[in-house]
């Protein structure tokens, strides 16, 4: 017996030269003289399971596969486990010499890597990584791809995270949306919106709902109940609305409370938003968070918004209400920064789509896609979806 | 009472016997569940667990029971167990997925928690290479397949 162990070999390159002598002539010589030569590693994973269904004898691999701590069907393994298995069949051929790939079969049995762990752990594991870096989980490989799948909207996803992240509705385009409102109320402040479009949001999971409605002169919320399929019970605002002119739209806060903005167009436009501080089905009370009278008209198509409870701000997405930034096709989407002593900054989000068509006499009429902002909400269990609506007229 | 001074020992798969007090054992708690099934032998096998790993879980354990003790649990002493928590998991990666493995196994709740996040605070700020030298995984894309996952979660922000 020689040792001809790779690590031997690749520290001493003349015994790579005396192993290739002693094998002189065997069909192992041309192919070893080929892995050299053309620098290529066989890899041909996709081959070991046509193998398997050749293979006799079966009863002696469930021996080996069990000896290695496999116990998985063989359709069901992959990664460093398929490598064992790999060895495994290898092992059951009578042969001269064996070539195994995997330094881990010298401490057999042990834990080194993340792909020995069982499913339920490493999806545990990427359960735990922020949402942020959950392209490089994807792009290690696929298992983790996989198993991060349904990961997107995890309890701990969301956890430490700084900047404000939710999505976006744009262009009737889902987008994630994240701003950073750090500098907010220093010298020279800039907030740093960034917008990016959306491919998959077949993730979320919606169990109730919070919506507006208007009975008997008063605007109400109500829920939904998306498993039973039922209303709940009407909740009170914290407002008085005027017969008409009125803008209510609603926001969620952390995975529990609503907030809710009411603005007047009628008397002065005094713009306040609320945070519920206790929400269940059956009662609701709610505490002030901002009132302004800056010159911030929401538009009614739009409207939606954000809140950062530390800022102490609110960001309201809308259309640009006029001036030069609104044509026949150009109409700008923008955020509206607002916050406590009469803060203001509109931001620029980009230009809304005009879908409305050419009449016949020549005109445009103007039907803008509408902006609708959703803060990221990480619990599937309980997931409101903010929703804006002025309603008019009583029901 | 008397339970708490009876004595338990653990058996490594080396063989080895840990000795330790009823309060520890039952942190882990498949332990816990054989003693209420009255399985009441005074050492229980842990078999796949060997004698490196199996004292670090208990050495986990010991802390955590000791904490749990003081009466009046202070604030200081909830720092101080979070300060061991940090330098009780500031291991090597391999130790560290055998811990994990360990307290899936055992069922010791808190040190699956503190070892699946310290797993996850080393994969946050890597890129794909680095996460897959460290964790020994193995490539499987094409290149192209690569980039259309790359692609595909481009919305997910990087840091």
């Amino acid at each position: 017996m020689h040792d001809y162990s790779p690590v031997s070999l690749w520290h001493n390159p003349q015994s790579w030269q005396k192993y290739l002598t002693h094998i002189r002539g065997s069909e192992l010589e041309s192919y070893l003289t080929r892995v050299v030569e053309e620098n290529l590693k066989p890899q041909h994973v996709d081959q070991i399971k046509k193998i398997v269904n050749m293979l006799d004898e079966r009863e002696m691999l469930v021996q080996i596969c069990a000896g290695l701590g496999l116990d998985r069907r063989a359709k069901e393994v992959f990664g460093g486990e398929l490598q064992w298995f790999a060895i495994a069949i290898g092992f059951i051929e009578k042969a001269e010499t064996y070539m195994l790939d995997d330094s881990r079969l010298l401490k057999c049995g042990e834990v080194t890597t993340m792909s020995d762990l069982p499913d339920d752990l490493a999806e545990e594991i990427l359960s735990r990584v922020p949402l942020t870096s959950l392209s490089a989980v994807r792009s290690t490989c696929r298992k983790w791809n996989d198993l991060s799948k349904n990961q997107v909207f995890g309890k701990s996803a969301s956890t430490g995270r700084k900047q404000f992240l939710g999505f976006m509705l744009k262009d009737y385009k889902v987008c994630s949306m994240k701003f950073d409102l750090q500098g907010i109320g220093n010298e020279g402040d800039f907030v740093d919106p960034s917008i990016k479009e959306v491919s998959i949001l077949d993730q979320v999971e919606i169990t109730q709902r919070w919506t507006i409605g208007r009975r008997n002169k008063t605007e109400e919320i109500i829920s939904f109940d998306f498993t039973t399929e039922k209303f709940g019970k009407r909740l009170p605002l914290p407002f008085k609305t005027h017969d008409v002119g009125n803008f209510v739209s609603l926001s969620c806060v952390r995975e529990e409370q609503l907030a809710v903005l009411h603005q007047s167009s009628v008397i002065d436009h005094t713009l306040e938003i609320w945070v519920s501080s206790n929400i269940d089905l059956g009662a609701v009370s709610w505490s002030k968070f901002l009132r302004t009278t800056s010159f911030c008209r929401v538009d009614f198509q739009a409207g939606s918004f954000f809140i950062d409870e530390e800022k102490k701000v609110a960001v309201v997405i809308d259309l640009d209400d006029g001036g030069q930034a609104r044509t026949e096709t150009r109409y700008n989407q923008r955020a509206n920064i607002i916050g406590e002593d009469e803060y203001f900054k509109s931001v620029n989000v980009g230009e809304a789509l005009n879908h409305g068509k050419r009449n016949k006499f020549g005109f445009v009429l103007p039907v803008f896609s509408c902006p609708l902002v959703c803060p990221y909400v990480p619990s599937s269990a309980q997931l409101q979806m903010q929703y804006g609506k002025c309603i008019e007229g009583d029901d | 009472m008397s339970e708490s001074n009876k004595k338990i020992s653990l058996i490594s798969s080396e063989g080895e016997a840990f000795e330790v007090s009823e309060a520890v054992a039952r942190e882990f708690e498949i332990v816990a569940h054989m003693l209420e099934d009255g399985c009441s032998g005074s050492s229980i096998p842990i078999t796949t667990v060997d004698s490196n790993i199996l004292g670090k879980v208990i050495e986990y354990c010991t802390k955590h029971v000791e904490v749990g003790n003081v009466e009046g649990n202070s604030e200081k002493a909830e720092k101080d167990l979070e300060e061991f928590d940090k330098r009780f998991i500031a291991v090597e990666m391999n130790t560290l997925f055998s811990l994990i493995l360990a307290a899936n196994y055992l069922n010791v709740k808190g040190l699956l928690n503190i070892g699946c996040q310290k797993v996850a605070d080393t994969i946050k700020d890597m890129k794909p290479e680095e996460v897959r030298s460290i964790f020994n995984i193995e490539n499987d894309y094409t290149p192209a397949e690569e980039e259309v996952v790359r692609k595909e979660n481009e919305w997910a922000f990087q840091p």
